[in-house]
């Protein structure tokens, strides 16, 4: 045999010869030996490796044998093939050997089997070896199949052909425990399809397909299946997946079925559609535009609003597009620089301004936002944006900011104009203003003479300077419809010219002066200035027009209808404040008026009692000396003069002749206590001259002395003090009607004052609100309060008119001057005014008799008292109730009769009607002045007339006025 | 919010005063004379009432004295806002307070403030 194969050998022998024999005996067999021979237990002991391939043991050795040995190998649970090799052995030792665990026995002369015997020994522990390594693996193997199929959560078993469950895992055991009435006993042994066919109820449908399908993989139909389905518990709605799988290879039929809890996976599954198809319903239904796109700029999404401006048809249509099919290239070109620099940053582009044109072609501005989106790991893959329709705002906002200045410049400008009263400083704001907020190359001021009807330029300024005036002519007011200026006067309606010069070849360019047939240059001539268009609005005051304010500019179209409205209402300002410079002079002249008066009368006070004064120093006392029983001794001429009694007829007669026989008695009583008491004593006396007149005295009686204290008389001092009482009278009388003047004054001062301090107190608030609020009011909040400073002011514009009408009544100021005037035409036409003045004015119902039209009369004081009440009857009566007016004459009189059926005057207001500043209770917040009734009171007073009414509370007042009417005797005066 | 009642005939001021209270983050309701201004009081319960003395119907001193006679209303102070002359025999009533009229914007702001606080 050429196969050497290495041999470890331990042999157990105590004849080395023997030991040589055997190991040669191997060595030719093909072995290559390593070998160690013992011969004691120790040795062989010592030498037991698990490397050993075979032990030949002599069976029988001086101190050992080899049925020892082989306990001891067994004993170190060593797998050695163990032959025994003897010189002689009976058969039952040799049983016994192999009984013991020895591989083969042979006898030393008969070696030649050793070879092969040692090849088996150890073919028998290879194969051994591999048995017990397989049993090991297949241990192994089950162990693994086991604790893998507890370790799923799925709940698995597996059935064999018929269905019949072989096995389940601990989570199929744990579910069935838990959930008992699903799934009663579907444990090993039962049959897992019978249990599904037998199944009710709700879900017994689908436990009958699964088992349809489950035999389908049982006989092979398939190899495996999968379905989900509901399966609800008490306290929540779960989901399954089963999954039945057939066992692969040869065998015998196996399947597998697993169901997983999904709940999870499905819940998860459910919110990520409800939320993508909220998402979805979210963008497609926001106002704004919105998309997203990939890296190169193509759509991957975009909402309805945005495809529609885009003008697809369906969002479909748009995704892998981009830009550039749907903008104009350049449009499409920002688009795309900013896309990509959104994207190559990673940083957002927020709220950028752009322009943006839509399906239609409009172009318009969006608010555009463009955030990058991130994958995972943080790597830009798109983006997404977001562009809102800012075109309105846009647009807005330009017209806000416009709006705003001239909101400021209007705020400003009456600001300045209430601060000013004087004309020229008037007309400079109001340049200032306007050429702030419009185009103002030339404006002219010029007001209308009605008297003349002329136009007098007041103001010019050509190019921001201001021009001389004077040396413009007035020009009369143009035929109707004719001249720019002229119409406006004629209308009282704003002009705004366009086209200036196309105007002007349609205008007459000069007009002829009446007077001396010059001609004269219209406004527009001089200075050589070509504007080409204008504006012109009318200048009013209480509704009258005084003139018009003239601006041109050398643009075409420079003015709009916004300007004309703009500037309508700082020329009403204009008025006010103008209308305002007037009252107030009017008012100080009215104030500087009573003050002359009161220095009159303090010097007429004066004048009186110098007289008085004159009068006591011209006329010396008069004196009488008595002697000491009372009759006259002396008298001096005043005497004469006073009593008329010459001094010889007076000389002996007693005192108490000298008085009236009443004051006798007080005389003697005095004259007694004189000459008792020696002290000077003071009595007032009747006197009685000699022709029995009386005149009041004062007397003083005082002892004439001597020297020796002796009372030699008495002198009477007597003082006529008739005059002097009667002076006195005067001077009282004149005093209390002055102090009654002074009162009168400050009442209406005070009431006044007071009145006017309500509008005044809204102004106040108003302006202080709008500087302290500026920021926080809407621009129609700012509105709102100039509009209720310019009502309040308007307020203290007919308070102050009729304040104005009231004092002069009161100061005599206002005159009766009567002319002939036809009374019907006058009424008519008041009428009329009062019903353009307010929209309810058409509700007077005018009726009058059909004769004696013409009066003599007042048309200032006529027009106050129909004015008055007039106005009142609509003011205090429903809007829709009639006011019916009526003028009845006869010879001597005209009576005016105006009836309303409106809040009628309390009774308790009745008796105080006419007293300023006395309004009924019954008012509410109905505006006035309580001024009106009063001035009516006395225009009626005024004319002689007399003033009288009915009234009852809820069902109306009637005022009846009789004027006298002398007409008889004018006719007779014409 | 702290409940303001403005009680006065003329209307611009009137509102132009509601508007700055609600400015100022009051609730802030108004009435034209007294009567109407006991009828709001009595239905809403304002913390603080301003009211004019001069007034149709109902002024400011009979509006006080009705207001204090219903027990839901006897307690709301009252500032009076007064022209001057009344003065004298508004001192006798139970006012809270008076401001002159016209005053500005900021002493009236701290007439209210000193009565309810902001």
């Amino acid at each position: 045999m050429s196969i050497f194969r290495p041999l470890r050998v331990l042999i157990l022998e105590d004849h080395a010869v023997d030991a040589e024999l055997i190991l040669d005996e191997l060595r030719q067999f093909g072995f290559e030996l390593k070998w160690q021979r013992v011969e004691l237990q120790e040795d062989f002991r010592a030498n037991l490796r698990d490397d050993l391939d075979v032990i030949l043991a002599d069976y029988s050795l001086p101190q050992f044998t080899a049925v020892q040995a082989l306990e001891e190998l067994h004993e170190v649970g060593l797998d050695i093939p163990f032959i025994v090799v003897t010189g002689s052995i009976s058969e039952e030792v040799a049983v016994h050997c192999l009984k013991q665990g020895a591989a083969d026995y042979l006898l030393k002369d008969r070696l030649a089997r050793l070879g092969p015997a040692v090849v088996n020994a150890l073919e028998d522990k290879r194969r051994r070896v591999e048995k017990q390594e397989a049993e090991e693996a297949l241990r192994e193997s089950e162990r693994f199949a086991r604790s893998t199929l507890d370790g799923l959560a799925a709940h698995i078993a597996i059935l064999d052909e018929t269905g019949t469950i072989l096995a389940v895992n601990r989570s199929w055991r744990a579910f069935a425990k838990a959930n008992p009435p699903i799934t009663t006993n579907v444990f090993e042994g039962a049959n897992y399809l019978g249990v599904c066919e037998r199944a009710v109820g709700p879900a017994s449908e689908g436990a009958a397909e699964f088992s349809a399908a489950i035999r389908a993989v049982l006989k092979g139909e398939r190899e495996s299946f999968e379905m989900e389905y509901p399966c609800p518990s008490p306290t929540e709605q779960r989901w399954f997946v089963a999954r039945v799988t057939r066992f692969p290879g040869a065998g015998p039929v196996r399947v597998v079925v697993a169901h997983e809890n999904i709940t999870r996976m499905k819940q998860a599954e459910l919110k990520l559609s409800e939320e993508r198809n909220l998402l979805r319903t979210l963008i497609d239904n926001l106002p704004d535009r919105v998309y997203a796109k990939d890296l190169e700029g193509r759509f991957i999404l975009k909402n309805l609003v945005d495809t529609r401006q885009m003008g697809a048809v369906s969002t479909d249509e748009v995704i892998g597009k981009t830009d550039f099919d749907y903008y104009p290239p350049e449009l499409a070109a920002q688009y795309y620089t900013d896309d990509m620099a959104v994207l190559q940053s990673g940083q957002p582009m927020i709220n950028h301004e752009e322009p943006a044109t839509t399906a239609d072609g409009a172009t318009g501005w969006m608010l555009t936002s463009k955030v990058p989106v991130h994958d995972n790991e943080g790597k830009v893959i798109g983006l997404v944006g977001i562009g809102r329709d800012i075109t309105e705002r846009k647009l807005t906002e330009k017209g806000l900011i416009q709006r705003s200045k001239e909101i400021d410049v209007l705020y400003q400008a009456s600001q300045q104009l209430s601060r000013s009263l004087d004309l020229n400083e008037i007309y400079q704001i109001a340049y200032q203003v306007i050429s702030k907020i419009m185009d103002c190359d030339t404006l002219f001021i010029s007001s209308f003479n009605e008297e003349t009807q002329r136009i007098h330029c007041l103001l010019g300024y050509i190019d921001g300077k201001q021009i001389d005036v004077n040396q413009l002519s007035p020009i009369p007011l143009a035929a109707e419809g004719q001249g720019m200026q002229s119409r406006v006067i004629r209308t009282g309606v704003p002009l705004c010219i366009s086209d200036y010069e196309q105007e002007l070849s349609n205008s007459p360019h000069f007009y002829l002066a009446p007077d001396d047939g010059s001609e004269l240059q219209a406004f527009h001539i001089p200075y050589n200035t070509h504007p080409r268009s204008a504006l012109m609005v009318p200048l009013k005051y209480q509704g009258r027009i005084t003139g018009v304010l003239q601006l041109c500019s050398y643009r075409l179209n420079a003015y709009s209808e916004h300007d004309s409205r703009i500037l309508e209402a700082l020329t009403n300002q204009i008025a006010i404040t103008l209308s305002n410079a007037r009252l107030f002079a009017d008012l100080e002249a009215e104030r500087s008026l009573l003050k002359q008066r009161v220095i009159e009368r303090t010097a007429q006070l004066n004048h009186t009692k110098d007289r008085i004064e004159t009068i006591l120093n011209s006329s010396s006392d008069i004196l009488i000396l008595c002697r000491v029983d009372g009759r006259i001794d002396q008298v001096n001429p005043a005497f004469d003069h006073a009593f008329q009694y010459s001094s010889e007829e007076a000389y002996g007669q007693p005192l108490t002749h000298l008085v009236m026989p009443e004051y006798a008695a007080k005389l003697e009583k005095v004259f007694a206590s004189v000459v008792k008491h020696q002290q000077p004593e003071r009595l007032e006396i009747a006197a009685q001259c000699r022709n029995k007149e009386s005149f009041e005295a004062d007397v003083v009686i005082s002892p004439i002395v001597q020297y020796d204290s002796k009372l030699i008389g008495v002198v009477c001092s007597l003082r006529d003090i008739t005059e002097r009482r009667k002076m006195e009278a005067q001077l009282r009388q004149m005093l209390e009607h002055e102090m009654e003047l002074g009162e009168l004054k400050s009442r209406y001062v005070s009431m006044a004052a007071h009145d006017l301090r309500n509008p005044l107190a809204a102004i106040q608030t108003s302006v202080q609100a709008m500087e302290k609020y500026y920021d926080r009011l809407t621009p129609g909040e700012r509105q709102t309060r100039y509009e209720n400073i310019h009502r309040s002011i308007g307020d203290m514009l007919d308070l102050l008119n009729d304040i104005l009408i009231f004092g002069k009544a009161g100061s005599g100021k206002l005159a009766f001057e009567p002319n002939k005037m036809d009374m019907i035409r006058f009424a008519q036409d008041l009428v009329t005014e009062l019903q353009q003045a307010t929209s309810s004015g058409y509700r007077i119902k005018f009726t009058y008799s059909d004769r004696g039209h013409t009066a003599f009369m007042d048309a200032k004081l006529l027009r106050h008292i129909l004015t008055n009440l007039l106005s009142n009857a609509l003011k205090y009566s429903p809007s829709d109730s009639p006011v019916t007016f009526d003028i009845q004459c006869d010879e001597q009189h005209m009576t005016f009769r105006i009836q309303d059926q409106g809040i009628g005057i309390p009774p308790a207001d009745q008796d105080r009607l006419f007293e300023a500043f006395h309004r009924a209770t019954n008012v509410g917040s109905t505006p006035g002045t309580g001024l009106g009734l009063a001035i009516v009171k006395q225009s009626v007073d005024l004319h002689g007339g007399t003033i009288s009414f009915e009234s009852r509370e809820g069902e109306g007042t009637t005022f009846i006025i009789s004027l006298p009417q002398p007409l008889t005797l004018m006719e007779k005066d014409v | 919010m702290k409940k303001v009642l403005v009680i006065d005939d003329n209307e611009a001021l009137r509102l132009e005063l509601l508007n700055i209270l609600r400015l100022e983050g009051y609730e802030a309701l108004g009435a034209r004379d007294g009567r109407e201004g006991v009828l709001t009081a009595q239905q809403h319960l304002p913390d603080l009432i301003i009211s004019d003395i001069n007034m149709p119907v109902l002024n400011g001193f009979e509006f006080i004295v009705e207001l204090r006679r219903d027990a839901r209303t006897e307690h709301i102070p009252v500032i009076l806002l007064s022209g001057g002359s009344e003065l004298p025999y508004g001192l006798q009533t139970d006012a809270a307070g008076y401001l002159p009229k016209p005053c500005t914007v900021d002493e009236f702001l701290a007439a209210v403030k000193t009565q309810i606080g902001d």
